[in-house]
């Protein structure tokens, strides 16, 4: 599902992002990706983006060879990755069931599924009563429910999660995470980039560690090989 | 790109219109005043072409002819003559016609200076062609030719005058296609950074759209739609006001100096607007797309 083979990326000066990093996440997989500030985690994020491209090593995402697509060929590689971010990053021009719908519409979707699948979306996450609302009259944990659901309604096979409780308290955290966890049941593979340890732990998960540039240590089951 | 996704674009394209309402305002505004001056130099131009081209047909070059030459040669010259591209047409003056318009021009009122020469025609030779030509760049070669024909004595040219005239062309159509084309390229940069800045107040939404893997041509779309209705707005306004004062123009000076008629002919209205019509709305749409194009190439990556 994702396979980064000896990737290297440097920025401008020789700072390094990513180091010689191998990493293989099979379908179905749920992998926390842990780490101090620069670690490496979001050039990491990055790359499995395409924001940046690998200065060595190759990238896989669903089988398709990342380093070679274009930017006519990226979309479609795209649609197979959710993503969610840490500042939510929802329109607030736009209500929330807009903001889900936006995702369908710009990937042209037929508007009859649009609607079927938004309101499936807002069930998921428990928000059909919201679906009016705008982003801004939700509270922290709401948004980042709505961007969820905003990062499933395509039904990518990948959802990257870029520090997706880093704004919230505890326990919405970990109501985030449950949703997360039920993505993954229902079988998208899932890597949440995260600081917050004790979610980690009380996930119990795969977790990766990265410090300088380089995986440090990829533990089967909530392992940690370094403490915040 | 589908139908339904065709008319998503160009609601979003009017949309960012609406939320930059004041950064389109300037941009119609700037396209406005280059297509209005635009237009004026075109009008300017093609009338004073068309001022010119009238001259042009009065520049006549005057062809003698040797003294035996037979009215047949004479005749045959003519055709010869006539048969040329640069030759509008062609006027005869026999040798009795040139000395009745000397009396006319020069003994009028003393008649009495002519009877001296009883039933002689002092301007027996001069028998005359005078050829007009279409344009008067063309004088010098006509010229050459003309004198090279057989039986043919002198040729009388307007050297000045044509020289003159082909040059004034020549340095209006340069400066005004100078003038012109810096301020299409004004009106351009303006319209892109117009563009750049709804690309800016829709940074977040493009960022949004790329994630979820929209292609480049539908995160792309409305702004070409932007800049193409910018241009499109901005190029018809100039287009009204300049029908009307065209109009106004014409018929006051028509109206006011109607003694340098046959001097001051203006084209039709017809004939400007067939031309600047289509040619300002081509140009508006032109700078709009160019305008959105140059604004993306740099500022839509994610």
């Amino acid at each position: 599902m994702i396979k980064m083979e000896n990737v290297s990326m440097t920025y401008a000066k020789d700072i390094v992002g990513i180091s010689n990093v191998s990493l293989h996440v099979e379908k179905g997989d749920f992998v926390f990706v842990v780490g101090k500030s620069g670690s490496g985690k979001s050039t990491l994020m990055k790359l499995l983006l395409k924001e940046l491209d690998p200065t060595s090593g190759k990238i896989y995402i669903n089988g398709e060879f990342l380093n070679d697509a274009t930017r006519k060929t990226l979309p479609f590689i795209r649609r197979k990755i959710g993503v969610v971010f840490q500042d939510f990053r929802l329109l607030e021009d736009r209500s929330v069931y807009e903001n889900i719908a936006f995702a369908q519409k710009v990937i042209e979707v037929p508007a009859v599924d649009i609607k079927k699948n938004v309101l499936k979306m807002l069930s998921m996450v428990g928000l059909l009563d919201k679906y009016k609302s705008n982003p801004k009259e939700l509270s922290g944990g709401e948004q980042q429910r709505v961007a969820i659901a905003r990062a499933l309604v395509n039904s990518p096979d990948i959802l990257l999660c870029d520090e997706p409780t880093g704004n919230l308290d505890i326990v919405t955290s970990e109501e985030i995470m449950k949703l997360l966890k039920l993505a993954n049941d229902q079988g998208t593979t899932v890597l949440v980039v995260t600081h917050n340890l004790d979610i980690v732990q009380q996930m119990n998960m795969r977790t990766i560690t990265m410090s300088e540039g380089k995986i440090i240590s990829d533990m089967a089951k909530g392992g940690l090989a370094y403490e915040d | 790109m589908k139908i339904n996704s065709a008319g998503y674009q160009i609601r979003q394209g009017f949309k960012n219109i609406q939320r930059n309402k004041l950064f389109s305002i300037a941009s119609i505004a700037t396209i406005a005043a280059c297509i209005f001056l635009f237009g004026v130099f075109y009008s300017l131009v093609s009338n004073f072409q068309f001022m010119m081209d009238n001259a042009e047909k009065q520049i006549a070059v005057t062809v003698f002819f040797d003294e035996d030459t037979s009215e047949d040669r004479v005749k045959a010259i003519g055709d010869e003559i006539s048969a040329r591209s640069e030759v509008n047409r062609i006027e005869y003056t026999s040798p009795e016609q040139a000395w009745t318009d000397f009396q006319g021009q020069y003994f009028e009122g003393k008649e009495y200076l002519a009877e001296g020469f009883k039933d002689d025609n002092p301007l027996a030779n001069s028998g005359s062609y005078s050829v007009y030509l279409n344009e008067a760049a063309a004088q010098e070669g006509l010229v050459t030719y003309i004198e090279g024909l057989d039986g043919v004595r002198q040729v009388n040219r307007n050297n000045e005058v044509a020289k003159n005239l082909a040059t004034g062309a020549r340095l209006v159509e340069y400066v005004a296609a100078a003038i012109i084309i810096i301020l299409l390229a004004v009106a351009v940069f303006l319209i892109t950074n117009t563009i750049v800045l709804g690309i800016t107040v829709r940074k977040d939404e493009i960022s949004i759209m790329k994630y979820v893997g929209a292609t480049d041509s539908f995160v792309n779309a409305p702004f070409f739609v932007e800049g193409i209705v910018i241009g499109l707005i901005g190029s018809a306004i100039p287009l009204v006001v300049l029908f009307f004062l065209y109009k106004q123009i014409v018929s006051y000076t028509m109206g006011h100096f109607s003694v340098m008629k046959g001097i001051l002919d203006f084209l039709p209205t017809g004939r400007v607007f067939a031309v600047l019509i289509p040619v300002s709305l081509i140009l508006g749409l032109a700078i709009g797309a160019l305008g959105s194009f140059f604004a993306l190439r740099k500022h839509s990556n994610v």
